[in-house]
């Protein structure tokens, strides 16, 4: 008797799973999940048991003595908050890049047509994409597992809130899941639904993190979920309300909580399933392009009615002895003046009405919050512009076949790499706009909010001259810094997707090195227990040349060490050191030498390191291309 | 280990291109097996092989696009591997497929590789000039290089190679994927090249062109060459007859027999409107072939000699394997 096929045969799912087992950087990037899951939870660990040995030295009173082991039990209490968000993170940031290239990359290869002429239905083709991205995902989270037994088994972890979180954790890759996959059924190359996961997902972050009450994504519920239990935790909304049933009725108030990400997955899931068809056959032309060009005709058509005033008119220009760099400058959307101009009018009002707004209020106020956002928000816009746009500066020539034709030239490696680098100058100067704007914000503020500077006194004016050029020299070394890392990292890439992804993820990886590896020295390191300190000299003169260290090793060490070297000239203005909140005596009268050195030195350190990449980048050129400019490699016959 | 006694120099002033044992590999396949090959200036030599036999992978090491081989390439006497800059001098590439840049036009696209090969600006506009002139494509100069047919980028690529007025032009598979027409203009296009004296090393599948171009051809299987020289000689090597077409107003069975007489005649198909005679061509040269017919009483209407046979000697020579 023939048994029925209980499973069906889902032929997409398992192709796209032996592709995946059949490549090795499935298993290279696994083996590197495991090992830095593995290191985090040491870490935390590590440092729990610290914060456990310190709690017993404030009972105790004594040095020196080990903590018994018993005293670990329940420590499962204090790991388990600590190790799932960066599970939640993992998502967050995995899911859209795993996901945005299942249908564009069957777009590129022009094989979705016969896809559809198959007896696959729209919506399984659909559902078996989703599931062959979503298997990597959850065998990589699947590593967790045994660490999150073993954070259960030291103690203090309700089982209730275990299955939750595995439950929110799935619904989480959901979630990323279908907006990654309705982004690469929207869009016709895989670079392109790449940002745009990437762009709704940050988007969707931001949401949940201004209104989490409007946005409850599972992310959401599960740090509800785990405060709700906390005695004094409170708050208004209909979410907190109803998460506040959990410890009665766990399973089904996570389930209704979940409830809206789960018709958010089924409308992005309907959303790709209706635009499979409508956007397979598009054809393929630059966004930013088509966008320009709408706006052209716009512009043109406001020019006429105004009087036809042409501040920059098209003229024909011919390449002289540049002709890489004349391309990039004169013939792509993000090279040509008027386009740039827009994009900068486009990202500078912005910018420029919320730098107005803090400066008249915020100064008053000694509130830097605003703008400390908008700084990183403008450097991560410009992170992601200059590393995409400089990882492709290769890729694209070779992904359109351009590539052979221009090596075929009398001209170097070097010479085309130059070329390509000096034709996003201006792209780097847009981009740099909008972060010096609020640079130099903060230095109005730094003269409204007192500080010693005042118009009579010149001293602090040359101070202030000073750290304007020194954030302009530094945003200037760093932008190249990161397009130079990005060439490197991602020129030598077959495809722009990867070379995009690897790119940016080597920058964002930098990122976080820098942020929460390296980070920065706590003024109240010394003495954990007291909420207030008296800061002295000594130990702010310590403090800063433990941070000037730090800095060297910070990919944005010149930002940070520009920053504090501003706080120096104008204390009032914002929190100054991290930690329980110091009590700083006598600033006003510290001398500017110390930071002010600091400041040079990284900034210094920091071109030196652009140019150490460029030069990297430029004897490697011939690597990159592939061939080679000077001597070869000559193998004995 | 590379020769750079004067004994070298000495060969590579005969031969625009030589290559010596060239091997290719990539990772543990071998694509190029030690291939040997001489071609001297002003020579068409056309490349044939099936996919995958190692034709592109010879191109690119010429073309100076292949950073590791084993052996010795020389283009115009200079080595591919020590002085690739001056070899991209000498040297016109057009690649298997090629892509254009969408946003250029195609004088700009000219520009572009004019400054790439740092031809003096005062010059500049001419020599595009007379390139667009040679490949008829002034009246495509101002259209966007994105829109233009197959043909016409082929025609583009063409232009582009010879804006620097290289000695040797290497171009992979020129006439895939055109229309009849478009190949028969290229097909004339190379040959006006032909005239001005370019050394041509040319590799297609289209075999029955090759043969109305080249003086010599190489045929090359899984990486080795099968055969190498010109025509007759291959023929001769894989001992193929020349068929020549006839068709004669008195023609009927005795007339077959005369002609079936005629010494160097190996055989006779009768066709529907002709015959279809196989020569023995060391025998019978397809004069002396006229004049046999003529005296065995023949009232000729039409006498044509097949063009090559290149697709029979290809397909005795080669095993149809493909990497």
């Amino acid at each position: 008797m023939r048994i029925p096929r209980l499973i069906p045969e889902l032929p997409l799912l398992r192709r796209e799973l032996i592709e995946l087992s059949a490549r090795r950087r499935t298993y290279v990037v696994r083996s590197l999940g495991a090992l830095v899951l593995l290191g985090w939870v040491l870490y935390l660990v590590s440092d729990s048991y610290k914060d456990l040995l310190l709690a017993q030295l404030q009972v105790t009173g004594g040095l020196g003595r080990r903590l018994p082991v018993m005293s670990l039990m329940g420590a499962g209490s204090l790991l388990f908050p600590r190790l799932v968000p960066p599970l939640f993170m993992a998502v967050q940031l995995l899911m859209p890049s795993l996901v945005c290239g299942s249908i564009t990359t069957e777009k590129e290869r022009n094989t979705l047509g016969t896809l559809f002429v198959t007896r696959l239905s729209p919506l399984t083709i659909v559902l078996e994409k989703l599931g062959s991205r979503l298997m990597p995902m959850l065998t990589f989270l699947l590593l967790s597992f045994p660490i999150l037994a073993f954070v259960y088994s030291l103690g203090g972890v309700d089982q209730r809130l275990l299955w939750s979180t595995l439950w929110l954790v799935f619904w989480e890759c959901l979630l990323y899941g279908s907006i990654g996959l309705m982004c690469s059924a929207w869009y016709t190359t895989t670079v392109g639904a790449f940002v745009a996961s990437y762009v709704l997902s940050a988007v969707l972050f931001t949401l949940t993190r201004l209104s989490p009450h409007w946005f409850p994504t599972p992310w959401v519920i599960w740090q509800f979920m785990r405060y709700i239990s906390v005695p004094g935790f409170g708050g208004n909304g209909l979410l907190v309300q109803w998460m506040s049933g959990f410890v009665e009725r766990p399973i089904w108030v996570v389930f209704c909580a979940t409830l809206p990400t789960m018709l958010t997955v089924v409308f992005c899931l309907t959303m790709t399933r209706v635009l499979l068809y409508r956007r397979a056959f598009v054809s393929q032309s630059s966004l930013l392009l088509r966008v320009f060009r709408r706006l052209d005709s716009f512009f043109q058509s406001l020019n006429d009615r105004a009087g036809g005033v042409q501040v920059i008119a098209d003229r024909e220009s011919w390449p002289d002895f540049d002709p890489v760099a004349w391309r990039e400058r004169e013939k792509k959307s993000l090279g040509r003046a008027r386009y740039l101009i827009r994009m900068l009018v486009a990202l500078e009002f912005p910018t420029l009405f919320v730098c107005l707004v803090a400066v008249i209020f915020g100064a008053a106020e000694r509130n830097q919050g605003g703008l400390g956002a908008l700084w990183v928000v403008a450097w991560l816009l410009a992170l992601m512009i200059v590393s995409v746009k400089a990882a492709t500066l290769i890729s694209s020539e070779r992904a359109r076949e351009t590539l052979d034709a221009l090596l075929s030239t009398p001209m170097s490696g070097r010479e085309i790499l130059l070329q390509k680098v000096a034709g996003m100058r201006r792209l780097m100067m847009v981009v740099a706009t909008p972060i010096l704007t609020v640079n130099l914000s903060n230095v109005m503020m730094a003269v409204q909010s007192g500080g010693g500077v005042t118009v009579l006194n010149p001293g602090p004016w040359i101070w202030l001259f000073l750290y304007v050029v020194l954030v302009v020299f530094s945003t200037w070394s760093l932008l190249h810094l990161l397009a130079w890392l990005a060439l490197l990292t991602g020129g030598g890439a077959r495809s722009q997707a990867r070379s995009v992804f690897t790119a940016v993820t080597v920058a964002l990886v930098c990122v976080w090195l820098s942020v929460f590896v390296v980070g920065e020295s706590r003024l109240d390191r010394w003495n954990s227990w007291n909420l207030r300190i008296e800061v002295t000299e000594q130990m702010l003169l310590e403090y800063q040349l433990s941070n000037g260290v730090r800095q060297l090793f910070r990919i944005d060490g010149a930002l940070q060490a520009h920053e504090y070297f501003l706080r120096m000239l104008s204390p009032n203005q914002s929190v100054l050191f991290a930690g329980p909140m110091p009590v700083g005596v006598g600033f006003s009268d510290w001398p500017m030498l110390v930071p002010c050195l600091l400041s040079c030195v990284v900034a210094c350190w920091q071109w030196l390191l652009m140019r150490g990449c460029r030069w990297f980048v430029l004897r490697r050129a011939g690597r990159l291309f592939g061939r080679e400019d000077e001597l070869g490699v000559m193998v004995p016959v | 280990m590379q020769n750079e006694s004067a004994g070298v120099s000495g060969v590579q002033s005969v031969s625009a291109i030589s290559l010596r044992h060239l091997r290719v590999s990539y990772g543990k396949f071998e694509a190029v097996k030690g291939i040997s090959l001489e071609i001297p200036e002003g020579e068409v030599f056309g490349f044939i092989g099936p996919n995958g036999a190692g034709k592109s992978s010879t191109f690119r090491v010429l073309a100076t696009l292949q950073p590791k081989f084993q052996g010795q390439a020389y283009v115009c006497g200079l080595d591919v591997l020590r002085q690739p800059q001056k070899v991209r001098d000498v040297m016109g590439f057009v690649p298997d497929f090629f892509g254009v840049y969408e946003d250029l036009t195609s004088l700009e696209y000219l520009h572009f590789f004019a400054a790439a090969y740092r031809i003096p600006t005062a010059k500049r506009r001419g020599v595009i000039d007379d390139v667009l002139t040679l490949t008829d494509m002034t009246h495509k100069a101002h259209s966007p290089v994105d829109g233009l047919s197959r043909g016409m980028k082929q025609r583009l690529a063409l232009a582009r190679v010879l804006l620097h007025d290289p000695k040797v032009l290497l171009l992979d598979e020129p006439s895939s994927g055109l229309d009849p027409r478009a190949r028969i203009e290229m097909r004339e296009l190379l040959k006006a090249l032909r005239e001005m004296g370019k050394t041509i090393l040319i590799s297609s599948h289209i075999l029955s062109e090759l043969a109305q171009l080249c003086t010599r051809i190489g045929i090359i299987e899984l990486g080795r060459m099968v055969a190498e020289g010109s025509l007759n000689e291959i023929y001769r090597q894989l001992q193929l007859m020349r068929v020549v077409h006839i068709r004669a107003d008195n023609a009927g069975p005795e007339l077959l027999e005369r002609v079936k007489a005629i010494p160097g005649v190996e055989s006779v198909e009768q066709q529907v409107d002709r015959w279809a005679l196989r020569l023995r061509e060391e025998e019978l040269a397809i004069a002396d072939l006229h004049a046999g017919l003529v005296a065995a009483g023949a009232r000729l209407t039409m006498l044509q000699p097949e063009a090559m046979d290149m697709e029979t000697a290809f397909m005795k020579l080669t095993e149809g394997k493909t990497a």
